[in-house]
């Protein structure tokens, strides 16, 4: 009697959780088609506007489905570009959504935060530019990141006062800042820069040179390229041998292949390839029994670049060569342009 | 001849902007979001005046589609436009060197895009 009773028990337990189960995945799948078809609607909306910001604008949608509103809004605005962006632009600040995405910043977890900070920089929201200031000194490196691309979308130029800022931040990627940098173009991003690398020392070197090609590169040279002859320190000598174009530095790139780190050396023997004549033959073949296998390596590549070294002269130098290890390098770059 | 065109993009969105771009051209769109099913329509399918190509595709990449396109002897003729990212513009000169048409850069001004179309598939 108690067996049966418990096991009637138990078979309406398990019916009603399979109730349960059925009505909340069918209110999940309606709210999912309902959410659709919203998602549709705002799409053609957005299209629209993109074509014509004059043209009716969609209400602004209710804060719940804000985020997944500006999901799709932030897409479409890093899909496009130009006068379609800037209608965009123009037809969602006509819808009065700003004070709204103002109010998920200051409010909501950090997925949607960092959705609404990104809005905020494509609808170019100048009047959100000390929250991001503050936000884009944030402990949180993705907070604090998003708030500074977003400053750089508003207003590149101002915002690039910052860029030491920037470049001392080791916690964000170098690959997205230099991603916003490329971005922002090198008409805006070229005077900090050169300001910074006018600095003898500044700090982040390293970073700020990794950063430097998305500058103008004849102007960031024009800096760079004095330190070849003033500084001792390896990293910067690197840096100065790589914007090397002009055979006018070539008495300090042959001192720079003397050097006694081997990064310098490299750097050197590369910069001899771009500027050298048949005059630093003998440097170069020297640099062919160098104890690393990069010196070695671009030493090679050099010899083969400098005006008037035939294939044929190549193989000579190789059937010539004092070492094996020498032969070895000429032989590899040989078999590559072979190839090329 | 009905103005039709495939578009072979795996990003929905992306795939659904195209579409409004080429309706608003007078276009009747067909869409597919990966390489796999584009080679399957190139083997059998209805021939379209068009195609915007994606470089970066699941299971068989925008060359592959592009490579099947131009040795069908039935699509050999078809425009194709190529769609990359403006961080893998390496893929333009193989696009091109491949028998692509045209290219466009994500992201891209859709006013360049319809620019492009209209040379390529003038309307009647």
């Amino acid at each position: 009697m108690v067996a049966a009773a418990v096991a009637a028990a138990a078979f309406a337990s398990s019916v009603i959780l399979l109730v349960a189960l059925v009505v909340l995945r069918v209110a999940r799948d309606m709210r999912d088609r309902r959410l659709a078809a919203r998602v549709a609607r705002w799409r053609s909306a957005l299209h629209a506007a993109m074509e014509s910001p004059t043209g009716s604008t969609p209400p602004v949608p209710a804060p719940r489905d804000l985020p997944v509103f500006l999901r799709l809004s932030n897409h479409l605005q890093e899909t496009i570009r130009g006068e379609a962006s800037e209608n965009l632009s123009a037809a969602m600040r006509a819808m009065g959504i700003l004070p709204a995405i103002h109010a998920i910043v200051a409010r909501r977890g950090l997925h949607d935060r960092l959705v609404a900070i990104t809005a905020l920089g494509h609808l170019r929201d100048a009047t959100a530019w000390g929250l991001l200031a503050a936000l884009s000194r944030d402990a949180d490196a993705v907070l604090s990141f998003a708030s500074a691309r977003a400053l750089l979308r508003i207003d590149a130029p101002r915002a690039l006062e910052f860029l030491a800022e920037a470049v001392r931040r080791e916690d964000w990627s170098l690959a997205r800042l230099g991603t916003a940098l490329q971005e922002a173009g090198p008409d805006v991003v070229t005077p900090p820069m050169e300001r910074l690398l006018a600095d003898p020392a500044p700090e982040g070197l390293e970073r700020l040179l990794k950063l430097a090609r998305f500058a103008h590169r004849e102007r960031v040279a024009k800096v760079v390229r004095g330190w070849l002859g003033s500084s001792r320190r390896p990293l910067v000598i690197l840096a100065a041998l790589n914007f090397v174009e002009d055979a006018a530095d070539l008495a300090s790139v042959r001192g720079a292949a003397r050097h006694a780190d081997w990064r310098v050396r490299m750097a050197a023997a590369r910069a001899l390839g771009r500027i050298g004549t048949q005059r630093e033959l003998a440097l170069l073949l020297g640099l062919l029994d160098d104890a690393s296998w990069w010196v070695r390596y671009h030493a090679a590549q050099s010899i083969g670049a400098l005006p008037g070294v035939s294939p044929r002269e190549l193989e000579a130098f190789r059937a010539r060569a004092p070492s094996a290890l020498a032969a070895g390098m000429l032989e590899q770059v040989m078999a590559e342009r072979a190839r090329a | 001849m009905a103005r039709t065109a495939l578009i072979v993009e795996d990003d929905p969105d992306i795939s659904q902007l195209l579409r409004f771009i080429l309706e608003r051209e007078g276009f009747q769109v067909t869409q597919l979001g990966d390489g796999r099913s584009a080679l399957a329509l190139v083997a059998q399918g209805e021939i379209p005046r068009l195609v915007l190509l994606d470089v970066m595709l699941p299971h068989a990449t925008g060359h592959d589609v592009l490579a099947a396109i131009r040795s069908a002897p039935a699509w050999r003729a078809v425009p194709v436009v190529m769609l990359t990212a403006k961080s893998r513009e390496g893929d333009i000169v193989r696009a091109l060197d491949a028998g692509a048409n045209d290219y466009i850069v994500k992201p891209f001004q859709p006013a360049e895009l319809k620019a492009r179309i209209r040379r390529l598939v003038p309307a009647a």
